[in-house]
């Protein structure tokens, strides 16, 4: 036992040192995240844009945070974001250890009050945005050579897309806005299988968003099998304007412009422009609760900007980036203001139209 | 297009680009073999490994995987009558009762063989046919897929041969189920009863899982005793591989079957098992023995779920449109190591695609070498007494069911279904068409309501639709008619005794 008690000691004080290191390596890395476990939540299945961006997110984070145990994806998909995002608003702490990453269809459901919504991105707070954009182009069968022709056109117009009350309300709207005759074909099961109709002849006039549209439309452009149109644009101070991934294209108000030589008014050109600003200028979104820590909001930001600015950011995303810089800070506080204060009128304007033209009935 | 498929082969045989390959091969026939899991599951746990990989070792990874979900599921299927995944339900209705008698070597050996065979047939239209696929798929709109989904449909029909009322009520009842949740085109939610979960529909595995494998395990709880009934082993694996040669027509028919049907996007390989068993039923002679462990039950329909996936890669790829569950979470990992499938993904990603060829030709005569080298060992559960199987069983189920959503009401769903399926079972109501049914629900809506919204009533005068309608139209009276024949010469032979 004699022989045994300095052994004993010794030991205990290497423990005790080593519990000392420990703690003040710990002090070193130190932050609100020291150790513990980050959950993105993606609502939707494991697969689409949106759950690349989650993962490309998630593996830079884990670069720009090498003090936290572990980044993940975790997929809620279901009900169109519905069922995901009221997870993470009713069911997950406001500890700013899950961040959800969202697009414009999560703002679109809470604004148009869909059946099912619980949650209100009131009560988030962005840490990140990225733009995203879309095109409307036409058949050239039809006739249409250019936004004179289109806004005069006999050709029967049709349009297919997913829903009314998704990404397809931009293109519908701006068809509502130019005062077209456009027979809607709602139903698809996603924007591929609407491009492979709008090849077949069944459509003949769509709205896709960039990547699809560099992917799928571009060479259809080459081959003179699709006219281009316009942008969604781009919300920038109030204006819109043209979109950063086509230069080349005029924005809606600019062929608004050249089709009736006036400025286009009215609530459903502000309908339209409360959409662009909360469905394009930040398509995605990464969002942590209002009620964070502040410690932890200052942590996360802190990685965001340690993230956007990494090459390989850059390098892996460049197909979900799509040429677009994401927004951080000072502009996109102001543009979930700017989706967050959209008018009430507004809104009724918007769940009338729908109704009346879709048969929807949402609710108030 | 030869020369790159040789110089393709050369990149895939390298040897860490094998060694991925081997490793999805074994966490597909893993995640096969556990009752309920699918290739969405194989391809979640692989996904956040594939970021930032070579293209080549990542697609031999995920392709591997997925290749040989259906040579591995049928473990399950046949050895205790629960279906591996959703695609091998079929597989059940006579390996299970082959298994029953003792022969369950031979029906593993002959699935696993017409598995390969049916998956290297799969990869060889996929090669055919990526440079052709396109005005293919392009003449499919959607009332021509309206008809496709009625042709599914029309499957119930052969199915409930002999209870033909009883089975039409049961496929009412799973295109009834079907329309739970979300409808295609508005946000209206039907049947929720304002409860979250039901807003996306009861998950197909639940669906499944709750029809065919809980009414199961009560009746071998409730029997005790064992799966093979005397616990004795007849069959062994040598006869199995003499069977499937002996009927190497049906194999190639219902591979082209398999693969042409995987090719049709929207489809759904849920249903392409029950299909290829309906048509080989309505297409083979002497067909008194289908649902008791007729050989030809297993061979059909475990050949076109292996072809299937070659056919359902030519949509994702040529057009980045994914046919199934699987094919769309694979997009979603090609995205992920830099390869965008579309139009142009021959072209510009020649060589990445014949290595998703290869990958799927090698894994599928991998992963069925694997099985065949096991099947001798694993058939041994069939000796198992149930009161030791069925807990553990019980458990794996319980949990598949819970991956749906990872909802608690995935078990509630399972027990509901659960005791429908043992109620249904007892009363001897065919339950395949209620899974037709419910996976060809949404579907068929959506494919209606599109052409009615885009044609009106024209689109009923098309020649292409009424080709479809015609084709049915032949199925059902070749599967129909002998039975009709049968009853009708019976009647006459009841008459005539009396007179």
């Amino acid at each position: 036992m004699r022989i045994m008690r300095p052994l004993l000691r010794t030991a205990g004080a290497a423990l005790g040192a080593l519990t000392v290191l420990c703690a003040a390596q710990a002090q070193a890395e130190n932050g609100y995240y020291a150790g513990k476990d980050i959950e993105l939540l993606v609502p939707y299945a494991p697969g689409g844009g949106n759950d690349t961006f989650g993962r490309l997110l998630q593996t830079q984070y884990s670069a720009c945070m090498p003090e936290a145990a572990s980044v993940q994806v975790v997929n809620v998909p279901g009900g169109g974001t519905v069922i995901g995002a009221n997870e993470f608003e009713l069911m997950r702490e406001p500890d700013g250890l899950t961040v959800m990453v969202t697009a414009g269809t999560t703002s679109y459901a809470w604004m148009l009050g869909q059946p099912g919504v619980r949650y209100s991105p009131r009560n988030w707070t962005a840490i990140l945005g990225l733009p995203g954009g879309g095109v409307v182009y036409v058949n050239p069968d039809t006739g249409v050579t250019g936004m004179k022709d289109l806004v005069t056109t006999d050709a029967e117009l049709v349009f297919g897309g997913i829903s009314a009350t998704g990404l397809d309300l931009l293109g519908l709207l701006t068809f509502e806005i130019l005062g077209l005759d456009v027979k809607a074909v709602l139903g698809y099961e996603g924007k591929g299988p609407a491009q492979i109709a709008y090849q077949q002849g069944e459509i003949n006039i769509d709205y896709q968003t960039t990547p699809a549209f560099i992917k799928l439309v571009r060479p259809q452009v080459e081959a003179g099998t699709a006219l281009p149109l316009y942008t969604a644009g781009m919300v920038q101070d109030g204006e819109l304007v043209r979109d950063p991934a086509f230069p080349e294209y005029p924005s809606f108000l600019e062929a608004y412009r050249e089709a009736y030589g006036k400025d286009p008014s009215g609530p459903a050109w502000e309908a339209y422009l409360a959409l662009v600003s909360s469905g394009v200028s930040a398509q995605r979104q990464v969002w942590m609760h209002k009620d964070t820590p502040p410690e932890a909001l200052v942590a996360m930001k802190t990685a965001t900007d340690c993230v956007i600015n990494r090459e390989e950011f850059y390098e892996k995303g460049d197909k979900i980036l799509a040429g677009y810089k994401p927004i951080v800070g000072e502009s996109l506080q102001r543009n979930t203001k700017a989706m967050l204060s959209v008018s009430d009128d507004v809104l009724k304007w918007l769940r009338a139209h729908l109704n009346e033209k879709y048969d929807l009935d949402l609710s108030e | 297009m030869f020369e790159a498929a040789v110089e393709a082969l050369g990149l895939i045989l390298q040897i860490d680009r094998l060694g991925w390959m081997l490793l999805g091969c074994s966490v597909g026939l893993v995640v096969g073999l556990l009752p309920g899991l699918g290739g969405t599951v194989g391809m979640s746990i692989l996904l956040p490994f594939v970021f930032g990989m070579d293209a080549y070792s990542g697609v031999a990874l995920l392709i591997g995987m997925a290749a040989v979900i259906h040579t591995g599921d049928t473990f399950p299927s046949v050895l205790i009558g629960v279906p591996g995944s959703s695609g091998s339900q079929a597989t059940i209705v006579d390996g299970y009762p082959l298994a029953r008698q003792g022969k369950a070597a031979t029906a593993l050996s002959a699935a696993f063989i017409v598995s390969m065979a049916g998956g290297v047939f799969g990869a060889v239209v996929l090669f055919a046919t990526l440079s052709v696929a396109q005005p293919l798929v392009l003449a499919l709109g959607s009332p021509e897929l309206f008809m496709l989904a009625i042709f599914g449909l029309s499957m119930v029909g052969v199915l409930s041969l002999g209870s033909p009322l009883a089975g039409l009520i049961s496929g009412l009842l799973g295109l009834a189920i079907g329309t739970i949740g979300g409808a295609p085109g508005v946000p209206v939610y039907r049947y929720t009863f304002d409860l979250i979960y039901l807003f996306d529909g009861i998950p197909l595995p639940v669906l499944a899982l709750g029809l065919f494998a809980v009414p199961e395990m009560l009746d071998l709880l409730a029997q005790r005793g064992q799966i093979a009934h005397g616990a004795k082993l007849t069959g062994s694996r040598l006869e199995g591989i003499r069977e499937a040669l002996r009927h190497k027509w049906l194999v190639l028919r219902s591979a082209a079957l398999g693969s042409a049907l995987g090719i049709v996007p929207g489809i759904g390989g849920s249903v392409i098992d029950w299909i290829a068993y309906g048509v080989t039923k309505q297409t083979v002679r002497d067909r008194e023995n289908f649902g008791r462990g007729d050989i030809r039950g297993v061979i059909g329909p475990e050949s076109a779920n292996n072809a299937k996936e070659g056919g359902a890669l030519v949509p994702t790829l040529i057009f980045g449109i994914p046919g199934s569950g699987t094919t769309a979470m694979l997009l979603g990992g090609l995205v992920l190591l830099g390869i965008e499938p579309g139009p142009a993904m021959v072209r510009e990603h020649l060589s990445v695609t014949l290595s998703i060829v290869w990958s799927l030709a090698l894994a599928n005569i991998f992963g069925a070498a694997a099985c065949i080298a096991c099947a001798g060992l694993v058939a041994r559960a069939s000796i198992v007494p149930a009161s030791r199987l069925v807990p553990f069983l019980f458990i794996i189920i319980t949990v598949a069911a819970y991956q749906s959503t990872r909802h608690w009401g995935d078990i509630v769903a399972l027990l509901v279904l659960g005791v429908l399926g043992w109620i249904m079972k007892q009363a001897a109501w065919p339950r395949a068409p209620m899974l037709i049914g419910f996976v060809l629900s949404l579907v068929t809506e959506r494919y209606l309501h599109l052409s009615m919204s885009r044609y009106g009533l024209e689109w009923l005068a098309f020649p292409s639709v009424l080709a479809i309608l015609a084709m049915i139209v032949i199925a059902l009276v070749l599967g129909l008619a002998p039975d009709l024949r049968r009853r009708r010469a019976r009647a006459r032979a009841a008459s005539e005794a009396q007179s």
